[in-house]
């Protein structure tokens, strides 16, 4: 019945994975009735089932009275910081030729971001950060503030692949704004 | 070695030469390979190469009476974590303090095709390619060429017996790669009326079985965009929170069923500035702008045209 294409078996990817398994179910009597055993001991493995018991409430619209994790999260959330990325300064060049199209190329801004960067992990970010003006290679130390466009790329892609893996992006700051807007 | 240049010219010059399927044909192939994630279990190992960044997943999709639920987990990195259920899906991100976050979309590779991929074939021509082997198995490979300039190509490489895709690959117009999937292990087990009984009871397929509203749906809108490249349709508009806290931001995503656009529409900006921008190798493309009393931004995998084409749409709405 079950053609098994490949024989190798995928372990659990760390520790804290038995408490997934425990809760879908994945776990026989003799495994569970091991892993149950741990529970008394491990206070962080209890918060796990607790945490992960609210995501399936979630899920189906149960997550009322969402307790402890929900007052970490909004806590969580207060303490991220709103960080806006300042254009560079510009530095006027005698260029006229370069101010002839309307949409003329002012400043090029390059961030690199973090893959698959959690929210929480602003500092990595921030160190990873580093903004190109034109002609003026600046790389931003580490109070230099996060990419502005990263919640809407993160939101973009979570949407369309799941799997978050921020794109390097040259940005030009352009006019796309016409009369009637 | 000259020889073995002109054959390797001559081979690809054949299979380019190879003609589309028919429409009919295409719209079957899409179909079987929407479909086989549904009729299938799976569990594997697959890498996500975007630009120059690689992550390393593992996928597992089961099936149970309500249907499928699948789990994605990164094997590298920061702990995340993506559980779709029903069309429901919330990832978690972090370790010991895990937060929690809906998602809006609950498909995820090796599942990238819509329910109704048929439809598809009036935007892309299909041609099949040779056999290949991706994760030890057999796969037909097939190329989606799109037939405008509105959604990037993709290579697919389908499973010979179950027809799921064991690699998936973004391309641009000349073909170049912009994105890929591949997997490195595969295990399937072919789905039947009785494998779906005994697939384990999970807490999540015994819990309340009426899925929950999407949140937030927008009734209206300060924006309205008045032309769609051929194909795409609305498929999402929500309120949220993005960026600034307090403020929701409202997402549309518009999509042809493969490529997907965002659109965020939110209170104007004291600073705001119009920016254009494009990923290194131009598979992402961004515009923010004002429009009316509205900050919007435009996002998506999918050539500046497309892009460009909803931007320049956008109008405010009457009030």
């Amino acid at each position: 019945m079950v053609s098994t294409k490949q024989t190798q078996t995928m372990p659990f990817q760390d520790a804290e994975a038995w408490v997934s398994a425990l809760l879908d179910g994945e776990l026989d009597d003799a495994e569970a009735k091991r892993v149950l055993s741990r529970f008394p001991d491990d206070a962080a493995a209890v918060a796990r089932w607790a945490d992960y018991s609210l995501v399936s409430d979630a899920l189906h619209g149960d997550a009322a009275g969402t307790g402890a994790f929900m007052a970490r999260f909004r806590a969580a959330l207060e303490d991220e910081p709103t960080v806006l990325a300042p254009m560079p300064a510009r530095k006027l060049q005698p260029a006229p030729y370069l101010w002839t199209a309307a949409a003329a190329a002012m400043v090029a801004i390059t961030w690199t971001v973090w893959t698959a960067a959690p929210p929480d992990n602003g500092s990595e970010r921030m160190a990873a950060a580093q903004m190109v003006a034109a002609n003026d290679i600046r790389p931003v130390g580490a109070q230099a503030p996060a990419n502005p466009l990263e919640p809407y790329l993160a939101a973009h892609q979570d949407y369309a692949y799941a799997v978050v893996s921020m794109p390097e992006m040259v940005v030009e700051k352009v006019s796309l704004a016409g009369p009637n807007r | 070695m000259r020889w073995a240049l002109f054959l390797l010219g001559l081979g690809c010059g054949v299979a380019q030469a190879a003609d589309p399927l028919p429409p009919q044909d295409a719209a079957a192939w899409l179909q079987r390979i929407a479909e086989a994630s549904n009729r299938y279990a799976y569990q594997g190992v697959f890498i996500h190469q975007h630009g120059d960044r690689m992550q390393t997943l593992q996928v597992s999709n089961r099936l149970s009476v309500t249907g499928k639920e699948s789990r994605l987990i990164g094997m590298d990195g920061a702990q995340r974590e993506v559980r779709c259920t029903r069309g429901e899906s919330v990832s978690i991100v972090g370790g010991t303090s895990p937060r929690l976050e809906r998602r809006l979309g609950s498909r995820h590779f090796p599942d990238l095709l819509p329910p109704d991929a048929g439809r598809m074939a009036a935007w892309y021509d299909v041609r099949l390619g040779g056999i290949e082997r991706v994760a030890g198995l057999d796969c037909q490979s097939l190329t989606l060429e799109p037939k405008d300039q509105y959604r990037w190509g993709h290579i697919l490489c389908v499973d010979k017996d179950s027809n799921l895709p064991l690699k998936a690959v973004l391309i641009d117009h000349r073909g170049r790669p912009l994105m890929q999937y591949s997997f490195a292990e595969l295990q399937i087990a072919k789905a039947t009326a009785s494998v779906s009984a005994a697939a384990p009871r999970t807490r999540l397929a015994t819990a309340r079985a009426v899925p929950p509203e999407p949140p937030n749906t927008i009734v209206s809108s300060a924006v309205e965009v008045k032309q769609l490249p051929p194909g795409f349709s609305r498929v999402i508009a929500v309120k949220r929170p993005l960026a600034k806290p307090g403020i929701d931001v409202e997402h549309w995503v518009f999509s042809d069923g493969l490529t997907h656009i965002s659109l965020f529409v939110e209170p104007l900006a004291r600073d705001n500035v119009s920016l254009k921008g494009a990923s290194q190798r131009g598979m992402t493309n961004l515009r923010t702008l004002r429009v009316g009393q509205s900050q919007v931004t435009v996002v998506g995998d999918a050539p500046p045209a497309a892009v460009d084409l909803i931007t320049s749409s956008i109008e405010a709405s009457p009030k």
